[in-house]
């Protein structure tokens, strides 16, 4: 090889390098190409950092009250006052209330203009639940004064900090789902399509049968049956199990699927001819040749995860109060006052748009790619 | 188990395999597809045994069936030992099996799907060589580098994945992994029938290299009648999963004795544009008949210009006509058949 890169023009080595390249980095090459899936794949990164991160990025704590601040529409961040550029701050609040209606109104105060620092302290937690501090990534100096970007609820809350904490459980709570069914998916997928006859038959059924029942209402009478009074953790697992007892049907059809495809490949009867043992086939040959498209399906499953969570803790049947999930925060956007008055108390409606679909463009460009070898 | 001539290196007798056809929810058996029925030859060390016929005649069957990918239904299949003596590999369990399968393997048809992928030529032809425990992976990659150059492949190519290659690249490096192990014995399953004409001609001239080396025996399965001619000593006509007629290559084309092997050679493309019309064709009417539903007696005889009423009711058998010659015919006595070679 060194001697044909030595002497050989740079297309013949770009060419080589093509030759040589391990299948994960065709893969790679093929998934660049899809700009929204790259797009998407960034977006989910920075969200599920930033849910991990969620006590530094947020600048207040999720339960902390604020009684002269409910409903605060969410405020702007600016970079030019009328004095040219000042870096980015706030405008101040001024709370007053109407005379008719008795509401409080909020309007911006042009004359106050409080700046937003970056890593100040604030209130204090506990980082990743280990480490005592008070730092956060942004905020207001004065502790008086508060900055809400997405506003506040009806017990003054501040809705950026409750939707970057309430993303640890929904996103969270999507990865461990599938966990969940991938374990029951790829087990009695593999069954079925490794085993074929009867056994396979069975399961088929069995798949047919569970996807056939309505989803909702087969929530709803397992997520009545977890106990009121059981610790929230508890409940969010089993909520999560719920979920994946659907969730498996999908995975195990593409699991089957592909082992009855790999199973009657040539160069799985090549190895055997050759005296393979079956556990040298199907780690060396099957395996890897379903990898790829196993992650792809289990990227699509994720949203079904997310969406149904949501689904269940907006109906009251999954988590509750004092929990945070995006479905909970959408609770408070049930009555018409809420989106007459606070229509943001729907954005943790749109983050969930947001990131179910940039799991389906991930899952499909991860699709398209998961075989680089199409002929 | 009767015994075998000294110059015999596989002898099949009465090879079966009848897959079963399940319907319903229980998986119920209502038929067999009668795959191959009742297959009996020899393959004689060092010589090429051709297995020509339609599509659906049972040919890749008899391979796959003597290579023990499949469990056969029946029959016996015996190898010749390096020691000389006879083993019935028909029964043995895959575990007995692993060090015979070091002395017998196999080319597929398609060069695209018979190589893994995700391999590096060096696994792919390296396998074969950690399973049975050849040596250490230096020693692997110097073999592999050897088998490489054998197959007129460079050395070098051992880190590429097989998407580099041409399909003719592909099948030299199937080749290249069948002959790892040093085997006695290489079933060609249509190993050409998917490339161009020339490159396919290369490989042969390089399978028939590489039997001159090194004393290989090979079972080429085909269903071109002019390809087979050019690399077979002997051939066997299958038809619905039965061999119909066994006999040197010279002599079947000169004479062949079956109705079949008689329209098959026909439809051999005569390259001399002048001799063409001295050819007789013989279209043969109809499709290969369904070996789930088989016909009575003779299974060609809906085909068969021939046939007679004793051809619909009594199955012939394979009848020895001397001169290592063998034919499942009621009428091959009596009958006057073109060849399309002069004899």
């Amino acid at each position: 090889m060194s001697t044909l890169a030595s002497t050989a023009p740079e297309d013949v080595r770009q060419e080589e390098r093509l030759y040589t390249a391990k299948p994960w980095t065709l893969i790679w090459w093929r998934f660049r190409k899809h700009k929204l899936a790259v797009a998407s794949l960034v977006l989910l990164i920075l969200s599920y950092s930033g849910a991990l991160f969620a006590d530094f990025v947020s600048p207040y704590r999720p339960f902390d009250i604020e009684k002269l601040q409910t409903f605060v529409p969410p405020q702007s961040v600016h970079l030019f006052s009328a004095n040219g550029f000042e870096g980015p701050f706030v405008y101040g609040l001024k709370r007053s209330r109407d005379p008719d209606t008795a509401r409080v109104i909020y309007a911006t105060d042009e004359t106050r203009i409080i700046p937003v620092r970056f890593f100040v302290e604030g209130p204090e937690y506990d980082f990743l639940g280990l480490i005592p501090t008070k730092l956060h990534l942004f905020g207001l100096d004065d502790p008086k004064q508060k900055l809400n970007l997405l506003g506040t609820d009806a017990l003054g809350r501040d809705l950026f900090t409750r939707l970057m904490y309430g993303a640890r459980v929904t996103l969270s709570a999507g990865l461990v789902g599938v966990s969940f069914s991938f374990l029951l998916g790829l087990g009695l997928g593999a069954i079925s399509g490794y085993y074929g006859g009867m056994l396979d038959t069975s399961i088929q059924r069995l798949m047919e049968f569970i996807r056939s029942i309505p989803t909702i209402p087969l929530w709803m009478g397992l997520a009545a049956a977890v106990p009121i009074a059981w610790d929230p953790l508890y409940v969010y697992v089993l909520i999560t199990v719920i979920l994946s007892l659907i969730g498996w049907t999908y995975l195990a059809r593409v699991v089957r699927g592909r082992f009855l495809a790999l199973r009657n490949e040539d160069y799985v009867m090549a190895a055997r001819l050759s005296g393979a043992s079956e556990f040298r086939i199907i780690t060396k040959h099957m395996l890897p040749a379903m990898t790829s498209y196993i992650i792809a399906a289990l990227t699509l499953a994720v949203p079904e995860m997310i969406l149904g969570e949501t689904a269940l803790s907006f109906l009251g049947l999954g988590l509750r109060p004092p929990v945070v999930s995006w479905g909970v925060l959408l609770q408070d956007a049930q009555n018409l006052r809420s989106i007459a008055l606070a229509p943001w108390l729907l954005l943790p409606g749109v983050a969930v748009v947001i990131i179910v679909l940039a799991f389906n463009f991930l899952g499909d460009g991860l699709r398209d790619a998961a075989d680089p070898y199409g002929r | 188990m009767t015994a075998l001539a000294d110059d015999t290196l596989i002898s099949v007798r009465g090879l079966k395999k009848h897959f079963p056809i399940q319907k319903g929810w229980l998986q119920r058996v209502v038929g067999h597809v009668k795959a191959v029925d009742d297959v009996s030859f020899d393959i004689k060390r060092g010589e090429t045994f051709g297995l020509v016929g339609e599509s659906g005649s049972g040919k890749s069957t008899v391979a796959r069936l003597i290579l023990r990918a499949y469990t056969l239904t029946a029959g016996e299949i015996l190898f010749r030992q390096p020691d000389g003596s006879n083993l019935d590999i028909s029964t043995l369990r895959e575990a007995e099996l692993r060090p015979i399968r070091e002395q017998m393997q196999m080319i597929f048809q398609d060069p695209y799907s018979s190589l893994n992928p995700r391999m590096t030529l060096l696994d792919l032809i390296g396998e074969p060589l950690i399973i049975h425990g050849r040596g250490s992976q230096g020693e692997i990659r110097d073999r592999v580098q050897e088998l490489l150059t054998l197959v007129g492949l460079r050395p070098e190519y051992v880190s590429r994945y097989p998407h580099a290659f041409s399909g003719g690249q592909r099948q030299r490096i199937g080749i290249a992994r069948a002959l790892a192990l040093n085997p006695s014995f290489i079933a060609a399953d249509e190993a050409v029938s998917a490339l161009d004409v020339s490159v396919a001609a290369q490989n042969i001239n390089l399978l028939q290299d590489l039997q001159e080396k090194f004393g290989l025996t090979y079972l080429f399965i085909t269903h071109d009648l002019s390809m087979v001619e050019h690399i077979s000593n002997r051939i066997g006509v299958m038809y619905v999963g039965r061999l119909v007629e066994v006999a040197p290559t010279e002599a079947l084309f000169a004479k062949p004795l079956h109705p079949y092997t008689e329209a098959l050679l026909s439809a051999v493309p005569e390259p001399d544009p002048r001799a063409r019309h001295a050819r007789k064709r013989v279209a043969l009417k109809g499709e290969i008949a369904d070996p789930a539903n088989a016909p009575s007696g003779c299974a060609f005889h809906p085909r068969c210009a021939y046939a007679t009423d004793r051809c619909k009711a009594e199955v012939p058998e394979l009848r020895d006509m001397g001169q290592g010659r063998k034919v499942r015919c009621h009428h091959a006595d009596g009958l006057s058949l073109t060849g399309v070679i002069p004899a």
